[in-house]
């Protein structure tokens, strides 16, 4: 059984992610000194992974994420997805990434359905291949996957916003991504929603083998979803540690009540707990 | 008291019981049915020549239909808010897009703009009629400079504040320029452009009635007018009433069309 999935994980068409020397640097209007957000990372992600990315917060996780997404350029260095350098999602033919955001940002005069089918009526993908009969599949498909069924005509404004995460995580993958960037998608929920969700999106991601990349600053977030933790400093953001998660792949939620898993959460929060203390300081 | 009114706002969202919505819309009634009635008890007071009730107003427009004056003022005065309202819409809302998509565009207009609309269109009545003459094209013209400014102002301030993080969606998913345009600026803009449209048509209303007023021969404005000049009161009220009705109707139907369509932003106001 072990051995097939990791037979499948060798066959993923997913492509890895190389972060080679980013470095990215705003030139601030107020102050004389430029504000260094990321410094020098350098990281390889294997294709079909699930990565985790922690830091205390300001130390430029999310401008990391949205450089791999080719969102924002970096000042120096480059991004590649499967030895491609990436470029702005508009300037991509062929765009096999999709971004679930930290706020749901849905539309708001879109329906859930609407709000699903947004990724796929606009963009390079959408111009090039997904015929409006394929949409409606796909649509209906996210809507299951994701727990939404009966809401299809829901407008974001009547949803909790345990549900509006769904329908923003639909709306990423209905898009067939290859690669799923997560920005902190579950901070704003309360705990009880938060476990369930971090549950369904193992369930749900467990099922097709694609890389992702999630980032969050809850440790066991962190350590109940993915297979590598990557650890950054306070600013300017650099990487401190690439971590290999040693639990088993397939856990659920009674896993965190384990004495390795919080052996090991002991552990992240050691690595943490100078950085935290840094940014706390600074602000 | 806090609780009680907890669930009387989570009936009426949930269509539950509509008891307390119909309450509410009575009290309005009675008070517009009030209001009629002092209405007929002053005129009771006053003198014929300078004031008259709801039923000696009545009355004279019974007269008007049936002389088929009214229905011919009533068709020249809607040509001319048609027209000017529609030429206001088609140039405002596209001119006011431009504006938030272009910032060249905007620091050339901005400055008209803001002249224009701080310019009461009152003073500019004798001018346009000097021009166009007394016939349709003047009252369209007023009309026109009536509306324009509140749609365009609407429009570039609705499409420059919608939300940047919906631009991001649009960026992450890979919209191109034109698809951010059409899928996030238009719809994010919209409730503020039908708010323009609202303002629009109050302001053409008051435009046919200056330019009716400056010189015209016919519409509901010069109705109103000529029978002043002759105290045929009950034939003014009957004009300014009919202003009236066509004021509220376009606000209502505009705000019922922005309810329909943005119910989110009811949701946000309460």
């Amino acid at each position: 059984m072990e051995a097939e999935r990791v037979g499948v994980a060798h066959m993923t068409n997913a492509p890895s992610v190389e972060v080679d020397g980013v470095w990215k640097i705003y030139q601030s209007t107020t102050h004389r000194e430029p504000l260094v957000a990321l410094q020098d990372i350098n990281v390889n992600i294997q294709g079909g992974r699930f990565i985790s990315i922690i830091g205390p917060s300001g130390c430029g996780k999310s401008t990391l994420l949205y450089l791999i997404h080719g969102l924002i350029p970096p000042t120096r260095g480059v991004v590649r997805m499967g030895a491609k350098a990436v470029q702005h999602p508009r300037d991509t033919a062929d765009l096999t990434r999709a971004m679930v955001f930290q706020d749901s940002m849905l539309l708001p005069w879109k329906t859930v359905s609407g709000n699903i089918a947004y990724g796929l009526e606009v963009g390079p993908r959408g111009r090039k291949t997904v015929p409006h009969g394929e949409i409606a599949k796909r649509v209906e498909h996210c809507l299951e996957l994701t727990g939404l069924n009966g809401f299809e005509r829901y407008y974001p404004y009547e949803l909790s916003g345990g549900m509006r995460q769904r329908v923003n995580l639909a709306r990423a993958l209905a898009t067939h991504p290859d690669v799923l960037l997560m920005d902190e998608p579950f901070s704003a929920l309360d705990a009880q929603t938060r476990e369930l969700m971090q549950e369904e999106l193992l369930r749900i991601c467990g099922a097709e083998s694609r890389t992702v990349i999630f980032i969050t600053h809850d440790l066991e977030e962190a350590l109940f979803l993915s297979e590598v933790i990557l650890v950054m400093s306070s600013r300017p953001g650099r990487l401190i540690e690439k971590f290999e998660n040693p639990l088993p792949r397939s856990r659920d939620l009674s896993i965190k009540a384990s004495n390795d898993f919080i052996k090991l959460k002991r552990y992240l929060w050691n690595l943490l707990e100078v950085e935290v203390r840094k940014s706390i300081a600074e602000s | 008291m806090k609780p009680s009114e907890d669930i009387i706002r989570s009936r009426e969202k949930g269509g539950a019981g509509r008891g307390p919505r119909r309450r509410y819309t009575l009290l309005s009634i009675l008070s517009v049915v009030l209001g009629v009635l002092a209405w007929q008890v002053t005129a009771r007071f006053t003198n014929k020549l300078f004031f008259v009730g709801p039923r000696e107003t009545g009355a004279a427009f019974v007269e008007l239909l049936r002389s088929g004056d009214l229905q011919s003022d009533l068709w020249v005065s809607g040509l001319e808010l048609s027209y000017g309202f529609a030429l206001s819409v088609l140039i405002g809302v596209p001119l006011g897009l431009a504006m938030a998509i272009s910032r060249r565009t905007a620091a050339v207009l901005d400055p008209w703009t803001s002249i224009l609309y701080s310019t009461p269109r009152l003073a500019l009545g004798p001018l346009v009629v000097l021009w166009l003459g007394i016939g349709i094209s003047s009252k369209v013209l007023l009309v026109f400079l009536g509306a324009l400014f509140p749609i365009l102002i609407n429009t570039y301030v609705g499409a420059k504040n919608v939300d940047a993080q919906m631009k991001l969606v649009a960026d992450a998913f890979g919209a191109t320029r034109w698809e951010q345009f059409r899928s996030i600026l238009i719809p994010g803009a919209l409730p503020h452009i039908i708010s323009g449209l609202r303002l629009g048509a109050i302001q053409g209303i008051l435009g046919v009635i200056v330019g009716e007023f400056f010189g015209s021969r016919r519409g509901v404005g010069n109705m109103i007018f000529a029978a002043a000049e002759t105290f045929d009161t009950a034939k003014v009220f009957v004009g300014i009433a009919i202003f009236a009705i066509a004021g509220l109707v376009a606000s209502l139907a505009l705000k019922a069309v922005e309810r329909w369509y943005a119910p989110w932003r009811q949701n946000a106001l309460e």
